[in-house]
């Protein structure tokens, strides 16, 4: 499965990555001071491949990543994802 | 082991009077050339040894899984390091094992420089490149 480069950079945004451009876009979600994830896209403008590989990085199901696309999770929900992983 | 298993497909333009070149002496240079393609299949797993970087040496190779996956710019080669949760890809399997290499060396460095304040999560994986890498400065001496 692929994503779209507009949904990886919805996704930073909303879920306030920190990110470094360097070959790729780095990008990594810290809490309280701590980098918990990161994940990294290359910079093509089209589908990105690797869907699972990205959602694996952000610990995240396929339908939590979804939901994190359409909107429907926000960031206190993904923090919620990760404490209930044991990650926070 | 994996065993690479050579294919030699029908040629894509051969008329039934042509055969390889060393047989068509007397043919004319009209005719089509004919291109013969030797396609290995994709191995599924690779040991990766090298990491293309002179600050780093493998020292302990890591597994690494090939696939593909089609997209919507054509179909793309899928290289991936579960051991350290990274990936890389490109157009064909010497892109996608050059972009993980790149991919591994920004990951170890990115991992040192934050050191102090990872997850469980990622000081693991930076557990397991300590590991397998060893660290070389500029004028060879290890780190």
């Amino acid at each position: 499965m692929t994503i779209k480069a507009s949904e990886f950079d919805r996704i930073v945004k909303k879920l306030n990555l920190k990110t470094r451009r360097g070959r790729d876009l780095h990008a990594w979600f810290e809490h309280e001071g701590r980098v918990i994830v990161r994940t990294r896209r290359s910079f093509c403008s089209g589908d990105l491949p690797m869907q699972h590989s990205i959602r694996q990085q952000l610990k995240l199901t396929e339908k939590e990543l979804r939901a994190l696309i359409d909107c429907t999770l926000d960031l206190a929900g993904y923090i919620a994802i990760l404490r209930r992983l044991g990650l926070l | 082991m994996m065993t690479a298993i050579q294919q030699f497909p029908q040629p894509t333009s051969l008329d039934a009077a042509s055969g390889p070149p060393e047989d068509r002496a007397g043919s004319s240079e009209s005719e089509p050339e004919v291109i013969y393609a030797i396609h290995f299949p994709l191995p599924r797993e690779i040991l990766l040894g090298s990491v293309m970087d002179r600050r780093l040496r493998v020292t302990d190779a890591m597994r690494v899984l090939l696939s593909t996956e089609d997209t919507a710019d054509g179909t793309k080669v899928i290289a991936e390091a579960p051991e350290i949760n990274e990936f890389g890809f490109g157009e064909n399997i010497s892109e996608a094992i050059g972009d993980l290499q790149r991919a591994i060396v920004q990951l170890f460095f990115e991992l040192e420089e934050q050191k102090e304040r990872l997850s469980e999560d990622l000081r693991s994986v930076l557990e397991v490149l300590r590991r397998k890498l060893r660290r070389y400065d500029d004028q060879g001496q290890r780190v």
